[in-house]
């Protein structure tokens, strides 16, 4: 099980969002670290397929990622999303499921699987204009996690969670990674150090780290921190 | 589908006998079904039985190569499914048959492989078969008579 | 003997695997056919269009009765509504925003627009050709005439719409295209006078090179809609 991410890069007229990404994932969960604006939705768009490169691939196990096949293993929540108007948390689920070409009966099931997993069983057939946002975006990772991805990709996903919702968001990560490839974006410090096993830091369309963080030296924190002080320092 | 749920049980069972490790056993049964589809079709014939025990087996001799063998005290030790309390001198006696004589009685007792498959997995005549069962048998009863004896 | 078979087999037991279910799942090709995809899209289109569409087709049938004459005019003057409906349909993901999520499924906007075009299409089709026949049972005009006042504003207004919902972002778009629709339904109603009086066989020939033109413009914003849903997307 391998991402393979090769000089990824996205151009819009002069500005470089994306600047020859190259990275190599398998098993695991990857903290995608930066500062809004740093290209981070630009990439994970374009990891998943969603978004046209103008230079460079993306291949999940030899696959590429414009196929439909690759979008078969693929789960991704956006930054932002929305849902038709008299939608209920099961519709909706049940709606990507269709797009994910999911049989009615075995979607069901699993529906009813995740709306348990993420805790939002007892408000299945309300309607999400009545959610909060922390329940919005339980649904979200519940969607994500309809086909069972092999890749699964979140762009801020703890966006709007309340703590306990966090810790639950955390478990429910753990036990996922074992299986899969998680890449998640942030850009709070504390998320990538609990969530995630290696991190990518991203600054101006290009990977200033990645790997594991190694904590004697400098806090990930402090790290971060002074990538933004030579910002103001430039200024 | 419903021959895949048994066969996947059977094949799990296997590699649980080989192994003594349940997650490990587990992974490896899905790994050989992976293995399987990806050149070949699942039937019930003979010759996917060959190929799913075939594959089974090597990733188990895999595993062994990774880890220190099983004992005949650890087998006798492993957490079991005791029902019936002359049990107990069966266990005794089977941790002491020889590995092939265990696969053996697992493949024909408990997995129910007919005579023409073990034929095909052994690659062996049906009569060679039938006599290699015949005589794990016999040590099989020679060991419970031991047992027995101690009792 | 069948007592040590059934001893052999019993020792043979192993504990209860615990993934089985779910892999077995993950082997079956389970998967939903593009066909039925498109069905299950149709349940899913809003009641109010239903609703709309069906006061459309009561409206051709049953204003024969109610006015005595002019009655293609009133029917060519509700198409561009027919059209209307049909773009605000296939609209909705990028309204709702939606459409990153549907973007990165296995079927993808692209599917989901081509489901809702393919059913509106359909369905508009079946008012279309209910309302041929109506109104020129109705009308003085022959079948081809008719047919071409009918479809004509239809498809002016859908690849209009379609047009401007590509370009357009946001919700201005698709006021945009209400008011152009509104625009051509006025025209159809207002103008029934004046275009009787051209009403010559050369007029046949205009009307039907504006709607070939309108169809070939539709069909190519049907498809530039469903290629790009890139573009339509993220460039806000």
């Amino acid at each position: 099980m391998e991402l393979v991410i090769d000089r990824l890069s996205k151009q819009y007229g002069a500005k470089i969002a994306v600047d020859r990404i190259s990275v190599k994932l398998n098993k695991g969960v990857y903290g995608l670290l930066g500062a809004n604006g740093a290209g981070k939705s630009t990439l994970m768009r374009m990891i998943c397929g969603i978004l046209k490169p103008t230079g460079g691939t993306v291949t999940f196990d030899g696959i590429d990622s414009d196929k439909e096949a690759f979008r078969a293993i693929l789960g991704y929540l956006p930054q932002d999303f929305g849902y038709y108007p008299e939608f209920s948390a099961k519709d909706f689920l049940l709606y990507i499921a269709a797009l994910k070409a999911i049989p009615k009966k075995e979607a069901k099931k699993r529906v009813a699987e995740l709306l348990e997993l993420v805790g939002l069983s007892d408000v299945a057939t309300k309607k999400i204009k009545t959610f909060s946002g922390g329940m919005k975006q339980r649904l979200g990772i519940a969607q994500a996690l309809l086909n069972r991805p092999k890749l699964l990709v979140l762009d801020e996903p703890t966006a709007g969670l309340d703590p306990k919702e966090r810790v639950r968001f955390r478990n429910l990560l753990g036990s996922i990674g074992k299986d899969c490839i998680v890449i998640l974006s942030t850009h709070i410090v504390s998320d990538v150090e609990h969530l995630s096993d290696e991190v990518m830091i991203m600054k101006d369309g290009s990977f200033i780290f990645q790997g594991k963080w190694n904590d004697s030296e400098m806090s990930l924190e402090d790290f971060y921190l002074s990538q933004f002080e030579e910002d103001e320092a430039h200024e | 589908m419903l021959d895949l749920q048994e066969q996947y049980d059977k094949i799990y069972r296997y590699c649980y006998f080989k192994l003594y490790n349940q997650e490990l056993a587990e992974d490896i049964t899905q790994e050989t079904f992976l293995k399987y589809l990806e050149h070949y079709e699942f039937t019930s014939s003979e010759t996917t039985l060959k190929y799913l025990y075939t594959i089974a087996r090597n990733l188990c001799i895999d595993e062994y190569r990774k880890q220190k063998p099983v004992s005949t005290e650890d087998i006798a030790e492993m957490p079991h499914e005791d029902n019936i309390i002359d049990n107990l001198s069966i266990k005794a006696a089977i941790s002491k048959l020889s590995e092939e004589d265990r696969e053996l009685l697992l493949l024909r007792y408990a997995n129910d492989v007919g005579i023409g498959a073990m034929a095909a997995i052994y690659n062996i005549s049906r009569f060679a078969v039938r006599r290699k069962i015949l005589a794990a048998r016999k040590r099989l009863e020679e060991e419970l008579r031991k047992e027995d004896a101690y009792e | 003997m069948n007592n040590l078979d059934h001893r052999i087999k019993e020792y043979f037991k192993a504990p209860e695997s615990k993934r089985k279910e779910e892999f077995i799942n993950s082997l079956a090709p389970s998967e939903i056919s593009f066909a039925r995809f498109v069905i299950s899209q149709a349940g899913y289109i809003r009641k109010l269009t239903w609703i709309l569409f069906s006061l459309v087709i009561v409206g051709i049938a049953a204003v024969p009765f109610i006015l005595d004459s002019s009655v293609i005019w009133f029917v060519s003057g509700l198409m561009p509504l027919l059209a209307l409906l049909m773009v605000s349909e296939s609209n909705r993901s990028i309204r709702y925003k939606m459409a990153e999520i549907e973007s990165a499924t296995r079927f993808s906007l692209r599917s989901v627009l081509l489901a809702r075009m393919v059913l509106m299409g359909t369905v508009n089709l079946v008012a279309i050709v209910i309302a041929i026949p109506v109104s020129t049972h109705f009308g003085d005009y022959s079948a081809v005439a008719s047919g071409l006042y009918i479809v004509t504003p239809f498809l002016v207004a859908a690849s209009a719409g379609l047009y401007i919902v590509r370009v357009m972002k946001g919700n201005t778009a698709l006021y945009s295209v209400a008011a152009v629709s509104l625009f051509i339904s006025l025209f159809m109603f207002l103008s029934r006078d004046r275009f009787t009086s051209i009403f010559i066989k050369d007029a046949v020939k205009y009307w039907g090179l504006i709607a070939l033109l309108a169809l070939v413009a539709m069909v190519k914003q049907t498809a530039m809609l469903i290629k790009n849903t890139e573009e339509i997307t993220w460039n806000w």
